[in-house]
């Protein structure tokens, strides 16, 4: 009967369980903002110390140019970390699937374009059976495709670029405004599957906690292998873009977008730990990482301090964002 | 009355550990069962037997008359029996009409599978009904359940199993970890699903709750059930003296 008292006392536990939910929840309903600030005070920044340079429409047009890319990339990451997984090997999906598009462009010109999105996602579903059926943990996998699909890019290309046609649907889709309206088009389709369809609801709630959803009889592998792929097919057709606004496959196309693409995605408000984020928020994350890189070049600001900038930013933003309460421990 | 759901024989080993070892009971509808016994007396996997978790080693079970196999929690569920776990299964980071649905989301048109396309209102009006017939009250629809305290949680964990169109409900410890209004509140809740004629399992280490809720009391000992008692015939006293000592009692000790 000691157990009786035990479970009288319980309450209080109860209490406080709630008391810091409750708290964590106002921090995390401020996250999406974060975002949204950083891009207006950037803007106002820029605007101010160089006004002539920034402050034009052609510029703005870079901008979005330049996001485009990473947008697509990181809409299929941000379902990724929605479920509380990491995929580090999208900047060498891209290179490979640019490469490849770029050799097969040769024997059947602009339609190796379409295939891009199923070259990634073939690398996304590798990455998702690993990950699932091979027990691996998710940036272990994908840590490996990163130096897998990069060696392989080098290694069908010999080390050497390989030229896209310079007519044709390549030319179209590397300019504007056609790398701007995939982005619209994906970002809608993007925010409809999170919010509207199952999918959504199971990706969600996979990220809350995923033991639950397994006990509720929710398709739980199924759908970490599906997250896998769906990000696989966006990095894949981002690379296929890349490669056509260069107007080539580069053995060294995309590397280090695994960290820029995070980056937008946790920016956007959506947390590392998983449970919660938007498309809407990756997208202006995504223009916060290319705001800060365009204006740092018009202030003269060398590439190379771009690269500890992007770390800095990343580093700070999950420090800003993370919910400390859901993580047990931190390894 | 035929009972909603016949046990018989029923006997459940994990390697050398007999956790069941040959429990007969009858459930009814309209009434509720008090299931007590101290940990290890085989509670647990009692309901976990009965909701499709475990398959037993031996026994039948008859449900509404008909030999019936639990293989799954979608089978019992297919039966009409819901179980409302011990931790609730609450998605933390969902609303109440995400959580009442989840896994059985209303959607349009026949689709099946990941990308069926989710009628948010439907459910929604569908929550308030519920809500209103069992009159639980909720900070908010649009609110996260992981901002509820614990009453309203198992609230709609009960709410969930019954929305099914339960005939049966299995509420595992449901008032641990409550403050004492919920607890009250969980209580009458029970009450009203027996009056609606939902058999309800009780399953509690809180005599006081055995005593203000349940119709019939099982006490389970080492795998056996050791009593079966009338409430209203009973005290805390003898309960508690039988849930401790159960298969001390020498006419019990032949059994089984």
């Amino acid at each position: 009967m000691l157990e009786l008292a035990n479970k009288r006392s319980e309450p209080d536990v109860a209490v406080a369980h709630v008391a810091t939910t409750v708290q964590l929840s106002l921090l995390e309903r401020l996250t999406p903002y974060v975002a949204y600030a950083a891009l207006i005070a950037l803007i106002a920044f820029f605007a101010a110390t160089a006004p002539s340079l920034f402050l034009t429409a052609n510029n703005f047009e870079v901008i979005l140019q330049n996001s485009a890319v990473q947008c697509v990339v990181a809409i299929g990451m941000t379902f990724v970390i929605i479920i509380g997984s990491i995929d580090l090997s999208v900047g060498s999906n891209m290179a490979l699937v640019g490469m490849l598009a770029a050799l097969l462009s040769t024997l059947v010109g602009g339609l190796a374009f379409f295939i891009t999105p199923f070259l990634g996602a073939l690398i996304g579903l590798i990455n998702g059976l690993l990950f699932v059926y091979g027990g691996v943990p998710s940036f272990v996998v994908t840590l490996g495709m990163l130096s897998v699909a990069r060696g392989l890019t080098i290694i069908i290309s010999g080390g050497f670029p390989v030229n896209l046609p310079p007519t044709g649907l390549f030319a179209a889709i590397g300019n504007a405004p056609c790398p701007f309206l995939i982005v619209i088009g994906l970002a809608l389709a993007a925010s409809f599957l999170l919010l509207k369809t199952a999918f959504g609801r199971y990706v969600l709630a996979v990220g809350g906690d995923e033991e639950k959803a397994r006990m509720l009889g929710l398709p739980v592998d199924r759908l970490k292998v599906a997250v896998f792929t769906l990000s696989g097919a966006l990095a894949g057709l981002g690379g296929g873009i890349l490669a056509a606004e260069v107007g080539a496959g580069t053995p060294t196309m995309g590397t280090g977008f695994e960290l820029t693409a995070i980056s937008a995605v946790v920016i956007g408000g959506t947390s590392l730990t998983g449970g919660s984020g938007s498309i809407l928020g990756t997208i202006v994350g995504s223009l916060v990482m290319s705001t800060l890189a365009n204006g740092m070049i018009i202030l003269g600001i060398s590439t190379n301090v771009q690269l500890v900038m992007t770390g800095a930013v990343l580093v700070g933003a999950v420090m800003l964002s993370i919910q400390r309460g859901k993580l047990r421990v931190l390894k | 009355m035929t009972p909603f759901l016949e046990i018989r024989g029923l006997y459940k080993r994990f390697g050398s550990v007999q956790a069941l070892a040959g429990v007969d009971l009858d459930i009814h509808n309209g009434e509720v069962l008090g299931l007590l016994g101290d940990n290890g007396a085989g509670k647990s996997t009692l309901i976990k037997t009965i909701s499709g978790v475990h398959k037993p080693t031996a026994g039948t079970l008859r449900c509404e008359a008909r030999e019936v196999a639990i293989s799954s929690p979608s089978v019992a569920r297919s039966l009409g029996i819901e179980t409302v776990f011990q931790d609730l299964a609450l998605i933390p980071n969902l609303d109440a009409a995400a959580n009442l649905f989840i896994g059985r989301e209303l959607s349009y048109g026949p689709f099946k599978g990941l990308l069926r396309v989710m009628r948010d209102k439907a459910m929604e009006d569908d929550l308030r009904r519920c809500l209103e017939r069992l009159d639980i009250h909720i900070p908010s629809l649009r609110m996260h359940v992981d901002g509820f305290s614990g009453g309203q949680r198992q609230a709609i964990a009960i709410a969930r199993a019954i929305r099914w169109k339960a005939k049966l409900v299995i509420l595992d410890e449901p008032t641990a970890a409550l403050s004492v209004p919920e607890q009250r509140k969980v209580l009458s809740l029970t009450r009203q699903l027996a009056s609606e004629g939902i058999a309800v399992i009780y399953i509690t280490h809180n005599i006081l709750d055995v005593l203000a809720v349940t119709d019939r009391i099982v006490i389970l000992h080492r795998g056996r059930k050791a009593a079966e008692l009338r409430t209203k015939d009973t005290t805390e006293h003898q309960i508690v003296s039988l849930i401790m000592g159960g298969a001390r009692k020498p006419n019990e000790e032949l059994k089984g």
